[in-house]
């Protein structure tokens, strides 16, 4: 909390009325109203944050770090209290769940494969122009003159990698 | 477990998982735009981030104070990135919402390890919760853990089971009368992804309600 700040008029401190000491927020400036001054908008909103009170008493349970206290403020904690939720349901709705992240695990498998194929192709290509390459990931699995030798070589590979022929000459980009 | 009385229900709950690089990236930071800022804006428009959710703490008094905090409030999230680690937050999170929240910790920390180059060198993880009694007595639950005669008697007690890549503890809840605190914490490789990391909390859950003897879930 700042000592001598203004009460709000507007901006986060919705849900807040009763703390008669909270800067009111604009789009590019925190105006402190009964100083008629402004802090400029460069200042950290962050820092300005006040610490909750409840935000305290859970650090001493060990329910929040001391770097998470700046980010849930008052404004975030004004909306965070849910109903509780019984075991049971809290359990149902896992195991449905857990079908979702299933899914989101493969899907995330395969773009972080194909972002680290990418990345690899873009330093080491210029090593193997004209060759053909099989990869997984960024690690290089086979290099051959022709296709079939490379797909001989991957043949028992799990998952199926990544073949193709690096160019032996990169065309210039001409323009459309 | 009566099934018409009052179910053990979880009141609050709270997430915070941190990526840690190794290294930092203080070069990387001081470009203009920060690179890392420009990487997940397009992430942060999906899920309703103002720019008033996103800050600076540009007011540190050294390298280690600096970050770039987001809040995702229509997640209850948050992110807090600082120049050699990233810390994902969530306040109450649950398992409706679970697949929502994993995507876009995902996808912001994809967005993070592209920028920077690397992927974080270890995980850590903690999930923490308080639980109401419901039909349980928490007290005399605790005391089988603990060897009392050592220990002398008391009305509830707090144990941590240590294991090499784990942690859980349960403890008398300072919020919730009669009620159980739970903290679990885990590490991860640095490769592991959230999907994976949600999944092996659920296991953590699961776990720890059978050491408070609930055996009574799907």
């Amino acid at each position: 909390m700042i000592p001598g700040l203004a009460v709000p008029n507007e901006g986060y401190a919705n849900g807040l009325n009763g703390h008669t000491h909270m800067p009111a927020i604009g789009f590019n400036s925190i105006t402190v109203r009964d100083r008629a001054t402004a802090i400029p908008k460069t200042s950290s909103l962050a820092n300005l944050f006040p610490y909750d009170r409840e935000c305290k008493r859970e650090s001493m349970t060990g329910l929040l770090q001391p770097s998470s206290l700046q980010l849930f403020t008052n404004r975030h904690l004004a909306q965070r209290h849910s109903a509780p939720q019984p075991l049971t349901e809290h359990f149902t709705a896992a195991q449905l769940a857990l079908r979702e992240l299933s899914k989101l695990a493969d899907r995330f498998r395969h773009k972080s494969r194909h972002e680290l194929e990418k990345t690899w192709l873009a330093e080491h290509r210029h090593e193997y122009r004209g060759r053909w390459i099989a990869l997984d990931g960024n690690r290089l699995l086979a290099t051959a003159a022709c296709a079939k030798e490379v797909f001989a070589q991957v043949a028992s590979h799990k998952p199926t990698p990544l073949v193709t022929q690096i160019p032996e000459q990169e065309l210039p980009f001409a323009g459309w | 477990v009566q099934s018409s009385g009052p179910q053990a229900a979880i009141t609050e709950s709270y997430f915070e998982h941190r990526q840690m690089f190794g290294s930092n990236w203080v070069e990387l930071w001081s470009k203009s735009p920060n690179p890392f800022l420009t990487a997940v804006l397009p992430i942060t428009e999906g899920v309703g981030v103002e720019l008033a959710d996103i800050s600076f703490n540009s007011n540190s008094s050294h390298l280690g104070e600096i970050a770039m905090n987001i809040l995702f409030r229509k997640r209850r999230a948050a992110l807090r990135l600082s120049l050699e680690s990233a810390t994902f937050m969530a306040d109450n999170p649950n398992w409706e919402e679970a697949s929502q929240l994993v995507e876009l910790f995902e996808e912001l920390s994809g967005k993070i390890r592209l920028v920077a180059e690397r992927v974080p060198k270890s995980q850590e993880c903690s999930l923490t919760f308080h639980l109401a009694p419901g039909p349980y007595d928490f007290g005399k639950v605790t005391r089988q853990l603990v060897r009392e005669e050592i220990l002398g008697a008391g009305d509830f007690y707090g144990v941590t089971r240590h294991r090499a890549d784990s942690a859980i503890t349960v403890d008398k809840s300072a919020k919730c009368p009669g009620g159980i605190f739970v903290r679990l914490q885990r590490n991860f490789p640095g490769e592991a992804q959230f999907p994976h990391i949600a999944m092996a909390l659920l296991e953590d859950e699961k776990e720890a309600l059978h050491l408070l003897g609930i055996y009574e879930i799907p």
